[in-house]
C-alpha cells in the first residue's frame, strides 16, 4: 500500500515539474529557451542580440514597418542580414558613385549581392561583377566583402548623369541562406564640367630692337583649367596666321614642331610648355634640358600644349595651371611695324 | 570774331585728343582674363529617327568683363589610339553636325553671369543605326578690332556622343576583341613589369571599356587584381593602354589574365604568360648546380686522382 502511494507521488511530481520547468505554450507550440545574454541595450535596436520570439504591433501581426519575423528553421540559419550600405558621391562625377558595404558580421566567405535603381525600385537592376549596372543577377555577381572592395568600397561605373540612385544590399553563406535586403542608400550623380581661364587676352611683346637683340622671351599666357571630367583634359594650341603687319610681311613660325621641340636657335616666333607629361610624343620633350620650343600650326585643333589624362575620380581637377611661354627674335632686316595674329587654346575632354 | 572761330575748333580738338574712348585706350594697353565655365561638358545622347531632342548648356562668365561667344559645331574622328581628336566637320565623316544648332549662336555673357543656350538635334526620319558624335565649340570672340598684338583666344569643346540602336543581339566577342596584350618581355629579372592592351570596338555605337588585370604564380597561384582606367571607343577604333606595375616579383612563371568588359558585366579575355628570373644571380647558380654535379658524377675518379697525388 505504501509502495503504491509512493509510485503515485513519484508520478503527480513529475507531471507538476514538467508544468513548472515547461516555458510558454499554446496548443501547437511552446517556447523552449527564451534566456537572454548579457549586455546590450534594453530597446529594440540592438545590434548584436536577437529574440526569435513574436515582435510586432498591436494588431498582433508579425511584421512591422521595421521588424519582421521570420518563421521556422531555415530563417535562423540564413547569413546576417546587413545594414545599408554607404553611398556617395565624394569628387562630384556624372557617371559614377562610391559604395561601401556593410558585412553584417558575416563569415568572410559570405557573398553578397546589390541591386541598384534610378527611380526608385520601379525598374531593377543589379550591380555585376564588372561593377556596371545589368538587368540580370547571375552567380557571377554574389561577390565576397573583400571582392567588393572591403572597407574601400567600389565604383559602380555606367551611370547618368544629374541623376539619383538607391541600392540596397543582401548577403548568403549556402544554400536557402538568402537574407532580404538592407535598408536603402542614396547618392546622386553630377553633371560633367569644365572651366577653363587664359590669364590674358593678348600678347604684348616688348619692341624689338638691337638693345634686346630683336628678341622678347619674357611673355606668357597662363592656362587654367578645372574638371570633373573622368578622363581629364587636353588642350590644343594653334594660330590663324604667322606673325604678319599692315603690309603681309611675316615673321616666321619657328621650325620645330611640337613632337620634337627644340633648343631655341635662330629667328622665328615659338612657344614653350611648363607641362612635363604631355601626350603627343615624349612626355617631358619640352621641359627636359629645356625649354625647348616649337612653332605653332595653323592646322585646327592645333598641337597639344597642355594636358591632364590621369583618370579623376577621388579627387576633381581644381584649378590646375600650365604657362605657355612665347618667344620671338626678329631679324635686323626684318620691316618695322607692329606685328599681330590670334592664337587659339581648344580644351576638350579626354574620351 | 575770326579769332573765336580758330579758338573754338582747335579746343575741341585738344579736348578730343585728351578724353579719348576707353575701349581705345584699352586697345593699346589693357589686357584682360578670360574664365569660362561649360556644363554639361559630356552629353551622352540617344538617338530615334525623325525626333527632335534638345539639351540645355550653360555658360558661365566667371571674369568682371563681358565675353562674346560664338557656338559652332564642328565634326572629329579619332586621330589615334591615346583619345586623339581629328577635326573633320564634312558630313560624311559626321553627319551629327548637319542635324545639330545651338541657339543663340551669337550672344554676350555678362560679367559674373551665366547664360544657357539650347542645343537641338533634329534626327533625320531615316538613319542608319550607328554611333554619331561631335563637338559644340563655344569661342570667346576677339574683343579688339584692331589689335597691334598677338591676340589669344580660348575655345571649349563639348562632346557630344550619340548613338542610335543597340545591338543586344551580339555577344561581347563580336562587339568587342582585344588585338593585343602582350608583356614587353617575356623573360624579367625584376618588376617593373609593362603591359600593352589594345581593344577594338567591333560594333556600330561607341561604348566605354573597363580593364581588369589579373596576375597569378603558376605555383602556387593567386597574386592579385587590379582595375585599370576605363576609356571610351568609338566605333571601328582601336584604344591602347600602357600598363606598368611595380609588385616586386619572386622567381617564377607569372600568368597575366586581361578581362576587358563593356559593361552589363560582359567581358572579352585573353591570357599571356611570362617568366621572372634573375638571369645574372640564375646564370650563377645554374653553372654552379652543373660544375657540382660533375663533381659529384666522377667523385670515385676524382677521389682516386687525390689519393695518387697524395700518396705518390
Amino acid at each position: 500500500m505504501t509502495f503504491r502511494y509512493l509510485i503515485l507521488l513519484i508520478f503527480i511530481s513529475l507531471i507538476i515539474a514538467k508544468s513548472v520547468l515547461a516555458g510558454p505554450t499554446s496548443s501547437n507550440y511552446e517556447l523552449k529557451n527564451y534566456g537572454f545574454g548579457a549586455g546590450g541595450s534594453s530597446n529594440s535596436a540592438s545590434l548584436n542580440y536577437m529574440m526569435n520570439a513574436i515582435v510586432g504591433e498591436q494588431s498582433a501581426t508579425i511584421s512591422s514597418t521595421n521588424y519582421n519575423v521570420g518563421g521556422g528553421l531555415i530563417y535562423t540559419q540564413q547569413a546576417n542580414l546587413t545594414q545599408a550600405p554607404t553611398f556617395s558621391n565624394p569628387s562630384s562625377t556624372y557617371d559614377r558613385l562610391k559604395f561601401i558595404i556593410n558585412n553584417g558580421s558575416n563569415p568572410t566567405d559570405a557573398t553578397f549581392a546589390i541591386a541598384i535603381t534610378d527611380d526608385s525600385w520601379a525598374t531593377v537592376q543589379y550591380i555585376q561583377s564588372d561593377f556596371t549596372p545589368g538587368s540580370s543577377l547571375g552567380t557571377e555577381d554574389w561577390l565576397t566583402y573583400t571582392g567588393w572592395g572591403g572597407a574601400s568600397g567600389k565604383y559602380v561605373t555606367g551611370l547618368t548623369q544629374d541623376t539619383t540612385y538607391k541600392i540596397h544590399v543582401k548577403a548568403r553563406h549556402g544554400n536557402f541562406t538568402e537574407t532580404e535586403w538592407s535598408a536603402d542608400a542614396t547618392a546622386d550623380t553630377s553633371v560633367p564640367s569644365l572651366t577653363f581661364g587664359i590669364s590674358s587676352d593678348t600678347v604684348t611683346f616688348d619692341p624689338l630692337t638691337s638693345g634686346n637683340s630683336w628678341t622678347d622671351s619674357s611673355k606668357s599666357t597662363v592656362l587654367t583649367t578645372s574638371t570633373n571630367a573622368y578622363n581629364g583634359y587636353t588642350v590644343y594650341g594653334h594660330e590663324t596666321a604667322a606673325l604678319t603687319n599692315v603690309y603681309s610681311q611675316t615673321i616666321a613660325d619657328y621650325a620645330s614642331p611640337n613632337s620634337a621641340p627644340t633648343t631655341w636657335t635662330g629667328t622665328g616666333f615659338g612657344y614653350t610648355t611648363s607641362d612635363s607629361s604631355l601626350a603627343g610624343g615624349s612626355a617631358d620633350r619640352f621641359t627636359s634640358s629645356g625649354p625647348n620650343y616649337a612653332g605653332f600650326t595653323t592646322s585646327a585643333p592645333g598641337d597639344p600644349v597642355a594636358d591632364h589624362s590621369d583618370k579623376v575620380d577621388e579627387s576633381t581637377i581644381s584649378n590646375e595651371q600650365f604657362t605657355i611661354s612665347y618667344r620671338v627674335t626678329a631679324s635686323e632686316n626684318h620691316s618695322a611695324g607692329a606685328y599681330t595674329n590670334t592664337l587659339l587654346y581648344v580644351v576638350v575632354p579626354v574620351y | 570774331m575770326k579769332i573765336k572761330f580758330i579758338i573754338l575748333p582747335f579746343i575741341i580738338f585738344i579736348t578730343s585728343l585728351i578724353t579719348r574712348p576707353a575701349w581705345a585706350a584699352s586697345e593699346l594697353s589693357e589686357s584682360i582674363p578670360q574664365t569660362l565655365r561649360v556644363s554639361p561638358l559630356i552629353i551622352p545622347i540617344e538617338l530615334s529617327p525623325g525626333k527632335t531632342i534638345k539639351q540645355t548648356i550653360t555658360l558661365e562668365n566667371l571674369t568682371a568683363n563681358p565675353i562674346p561667344i560664338q557656338a559652332t559645331i564642328e565634326g572629329f574622328d579619332a586621330s589615334d589610339e591615346e583619345g586623339g581628336y581629328s577635326f573633320e566637320s564634312t558630313e560624311a565623316a559626321s553627319p551629327l553636325i548637319t542635324w545639330s544648332q545651338v541657339s543663340p549662336s551669337d550672344f554676350i555673357i555678362d560679367a559674373q553671369s551665366k547664360r544657357q543656350v539650347e542645343l537641338t538635334i533634329q534626327t533625320p526620319s531615316v538613319i542608319p543605326p550607328g554611333g554619331y558624335y561631335a563637338l559644340a565649340f563655344f569661342t570667346a570672340l576677339n574683343r579688339i578690332d584692331k589689335a597691334r598684338s598677338p591676340v589669344v583666344i580660348p575655345k571649349i569643346g563639348v562632346l557630344m556622343l550619340g548613338s542610335l540602336g543597340i545591338e543586344e543581339d551580339l555577344t561581347a566577342d563580336q562587339k568587342a576583341q582585344i588585338v593585343t596584350f602582350k608583356s614587353d618581355k617575356f623573360i624579367y629579372e625584376k618588376s617593373p613589369i609593362n603591359l600593352i592592351l589594345r581593344t577594338k570596338n567591333s560594333s556600330m555605337n561607341w561604348f566605354t571599356v573597363k580593364p581588369f588585370l589579373s596576375i597569378n604564380r603558376i605555383f602556387p597561384k593567386k597574386l592579385f587584381d587590379e582595375e585599370i582606367p576605363e576609356k571610351v571607343i568609338l566605333p571601328g577604333k582601336i584604344r591602347r593602354w600602357n600598363h606598368t606595375f611595380d609588385t616586386n616579383l619572386s622567381p617564377n612563371i607569372y600568368k597575366a589574365n586581361m578581362a576587358v568588359s563593356i559593361g552589363k558585366g560582359e567581358f572579352v579575355t585573353k591570357t599571356i604568360y611570362f617568366v621572372v628570373f634573375p638571369a645574372k644571380n640564375g646564370a650563377i647558380l645554374l653553372i654552379s648546380v652543373i660544375v657540382l654535379g660533375y663533381l659529384f658524377m666522377k667523385r670515385r675518379n676524382i677521389s682516386k686522382a687525390l689519393k695518387v697525388l697524395l700518396k705518390g
